[in-house]
């Protein structure tokens, strides 16, 4: 087949940079060119005379076929652009995948024949250009719809660190940072701030804090500068002058921080004056509790839940006998091993009941070996959410109270004592003056009369010693013991004896005994029933003493006829004995108001012997 | 010359529009997937010079028009005129994406001339190939402007009359708008109004 007219030009249609194709109305490709030989790979022998669909099936589609057929039958060429036909003869790059390519078909007569021309264009440059500015296109929507969002987001977070910012219940300050770290002009305060000092922000904003500081800082002023200028960060405290003058204290918490590759410092502000007056309240309250805890006559003991002790006074320390800081620290265990356990079972009770333990009346010996008795108090030590963490412990000395108290009772047995001893001895007396009036009566022998005369006024004087004695005894009843020289004691037993030529010999002149006023009642009765029942025999009464390991024994002996096993039984029982009952019975008593005890230790035939024990501590040598 | 055009003539107009539209339509639908309608509700015969005064679908300043020149047994030119709004519409419709960058003219500027290629093609093919005329087309050609930029100063002088045909490209829940304007040098609708009568002489 042969085409000069128009493929006469086929060396002019080679040259072309676009791909041209002829086509028969069979399809039958009679013209190749070099471009698009190029571009597919398929040399123009290899193709002419062949069915360009049956190498490129996709144009048997309709949507091909219908309109090249449209240019075969003369129609207006047809246009295919590389969005709806981006491939219309595959043509495959080097790097891989297809060329783009717009083409369009116009028809033209080759020897009465109706043919097609295909114009091919490679647009994949375009193609790609076209993509990249898509996905430019994209990245930038993308970039502009994320910076909104940001924008957004940082226009809600600056409105809402804004309000933040205004609402604070401290004052914020941004200022200024100086090269030596002071503060320089104010960049922004909030709303607090302003409420603080009494300043508008603007005024704020024309002044540096320099300018709102006293001279008062907890620290120097240059190292607060360098904390700042160094750390990044200073806290510490100084006074702001408000607007009208006063004086407002303040916590100051500064940090460096970066806005816009600048560095400022951010201050927060805290208005510290009720602090102040808290701690300064709090300050005077503590002193105020150490003047009292270090002051106060009781014992004061902190411990904790394990028997350890937190804290004690100094009274405390005295009866412990070791310094403060000896026992603050250290375990019961160690300082009390004796007494430790049984100090925190009382100390479970209140822990674990929550339940102060008071009024605990107890025994306790000081480091100086004298014996107290003592009132504890215990009660539990809470902290701030109420756990307890301890047990707060006050410990008076009782002991004299205790004395007074004990002195109080026996006081009031010694006067039912003194009354019934009274009444029996006079009721005695009495019944013996009687009878002598009786035989007054009857008698006319002028020499009986006067020795009953005279009887009856040894039974008035009597009478009236009895009296006397009863007067002194209601006196010492009601006062306290005292330091008594047991010599001194008999002597006055002595004076009010008819001691006849009996002698009473006191060995213990330099001793003192801490006894009832009535001590020298029992040396009266102990030498009234030598020279009552001591018989004949009696020429001595000897009173002397020996301190033993329990105390200072002091013997009453004579070498009288001594005394018969049956009386030895019932010796101290009221009522009991010859004359009034009483004398040995009101001997005990007297005794035991001070601790002092009594016993009868005589051998038979060997006269009368009483042994009085003084326990320690109540007797002494003047 | 005595104009001839009467109600059966324009009747045989639309019928031999609406056919090219139909395979137009047709091709659409196979290049993109998309199912698409082409109808042509109102055609209307004017005169050239009232053509500028026609406001409405041509009273845009920015209108994308698809010319092809055709010249034979009547000459005139053959024109697919979008509105802006409907040209962006229908491209978006037929490619699936927006293609309203000045940097994508290219690319929207050829794909509406494939568009109007195919319109202008089926019409002009279904009424040469009904009056079995052969025509000769020039390349088809995009311009953009207003219509009297579009038409061209010079191209005013030997033109007479316009077929005006309003045509609907229906795709799916859109309706975008366009316009079919056939333009016919002096003497020339004369011809193809002839033609036409001897046509359906023949055929009847």
């Amino acid at each position: 087949m042969n085409f000069p007219s128009f493929y006469s030009q086929g060396k002019y249609l080679d040259i072309l940079p676009s791909g041209v194709v002829i086509i028969r109305q069979d399809y039958t490709v009679v013209y190749w060119n070099r471009t698009i030989a190029g571009w597919t790979k398929i040399s123009p022998q290899e193709i002419l005379g062949c069915d360009l669909r049956e190498r490129f099936p996709h144009l048997k589609e309709r949507r091909y076929a219908m309109r090249i057929q449209q240019v075969f039958d003369g129609g207006p060429a047809a246009l295919f652009s590389t969005q709806f036909h981006p491939h219309f003869i595959d043509a495959p790059l080097p790097g891989g995948g297809l060329r783009f390519q717009r083409t369009s078909v116009h028809s033209i007569q080759e020897n009465g024949e109706n043919c097609a021309v295909l114009f091919i264009d490679d647009v994949t440059d375009l193609v790609s250009q076209v993509k990249e500015f898509r996905r430019m296109k994209d990245l930038a929507l993308a970039e502009i719809e994320e910076r909104k969002k940001k924008e957004a987001a940082l226009e809600e977070s600056e409105t809402r660190f804004r309000e933040i910012f205004n609402l604070a219940n401290d004052a914020i300050h941004l200022h200024e940072l100086r090269e030596d770290g002071l503060p320089g002009r104010f960049i922004d305060v909030n709303a607090t701030a302003c409420q603080m000092l009494g300043f508008g922000r603007e005024e704020l904003l024309s002044m540096s804090p320099l300018d709102l500081a006293t001279e008062y800082h907890s620290r120097p002023l240059a190292q607060i500068g360098e904390e700042i200028r160094t750390l990044g960060q200073a806290i510490f405290e100084t006074e702001h002058r408000r607007k009208d003058g006063s004086i407002v204290p303040v916590e100051v918490h500064a940090h460096v921080v970066v806005i816009q590759k600048r560095k400022i410092v951010l201050s927060i502000v805290r208005d510290i004056s009720r602090r102040k007056r808290d701690e300064l309240a709090l300050l005077r309250l503590n002193r105020d509790l150490k003047t009292i805890i270090d002051n106060a006559p009781a014992m004061i003991w902190y411990k904790d839940t394990q028997n350890n002790f937190i804290r004690v006074n100094p009274a405390g320390a005295r009866f412990a006998g070791m310094a403060i800081d000896e026992i603050e620290g250290k375990s019961c265990y160690d300082l009390f091993p004796d007494l430790a356990e049984t100090y925190y079972q009382d100390d479970l009770e209140v822990i674990t009941s929550g339940k102060p333990k008071l009024g605990i009346i107890e025994q306790m010996r000081t480091a100086q070996g004298k014996m107290l008795w003592v009132q504890t108090d215990k009660l539990p030590l809470r902290d701030e959410k109420g756990d307890i963490y301890g047990v707060l412990l006050f410990v008076t000395d009782i002991t004299e109270r205790k004395m007074a108290e004990d002195a109080l009772a026996l006081a009031s047995r010694k006067i039912n004592l003194l009354s019934s001893i009274t009444r029996h001895d006079i009721l005695n007396q009495i019944t013996a003056l009687k009878g002598y009036i009786y035989l007054l009566r009857e008698e006319t022998d002028l020499d009986t009369i006067a020795e009953l005369v005279s009887k009856e006024d040894l039974i008035t004087d009597a009478i009236e010693g009895q009296i006397n004695f009863t007067r002194d005894y209601q006196d010492m009843g009601i006062r306290a013991p005292e330091w008594q020289n047991i010599a001194d004691s008999v002597e006055k037993a002595k004076s009010i004896l008819p001691v006849r030529d009996v002698a009473v010999n006191v060995e213990t002149s330099n001793i003192q005994v801490f006894a009832d006023l009535l001590f020298e009642k029992v040396f009266y009765n102990l030498i009234d029933n030598a020279l009552r029942y001591g018989g004949p025999s009696l020429r001595n009464i000897r009173i002397f003493s020996q301190e033993t390991e329990n105390g200072l024994v002091l013997i009453v002996e004579d070498d009288g006829t001594g005394i018969c096993a049956r009386d030895r039984e019932h010796l101290f029982q009221r009522g009991y004995g010859k004359h009034t009952g009483l004398g040995l019975f009101l001997c005990r008593e007297i005794l035991s108001l001070t601790g002092i005890s009594i016993q009868e230790t005589s051998e038979p035939g060997k006269g009368a012997r009483f042994e009085i024990l003084v326990p320690k501590g109540s007797y002494r040598f003047s | 010359m005595k104009m001839m055009i009467d109600e059966t003539s324009v009747d045989a107009i639309r019928e031999l529009i609406n056919i090219g539209v139909g395979r137009a339509a047709g091709l659409l639908n196979d290049m993109t997937g998309t199912h698409i309608r082409l109808m042509v509700p109102e055609v209307r015969i004017l005169r050239y010079n009232e053509l500028i005064g026609q406001k409405g679908l041509l009273g845009y300043e920015k209108l994308s028009a698809v010319t092809l020149e055709f010249s034979g047994g009547f000459s005139g030119i053959s024109m697919l005129v979008f509105p802006p709004e409907s040209a962006a519409i229908l491209i978006t419709a037929l490619t699936g994406e927006k293609i309203d960058a000045p940097e994508l003219d290219a690319l929207r500027i050829e794909t509406l001339n494939e568009v109007g290629n195919i319109v202008n093609n089926a019409v002009m093919g279904s009424i040469t190939n009904i009056l079995n005329e052969r025509l000769t087309y020039s390349m088809p050609l995009y311009t953009e402007g207003n219509i009297q930029q579009i038409l061209g100063a010079d191209l005013s002088k030997g033109f007479e009359w316009v077929i005006l045909a309003i045509s609907q490209f229906i795709l799916s829940d859109l309706k975008v708008v366009g316009n079919i304007l056939m333009i016919f040098e002096i003497g020339s609708l004369d011809a193809l109004l002839l033609r036409i009568k001897e046509s359906a002489g023949q055929i009847r």
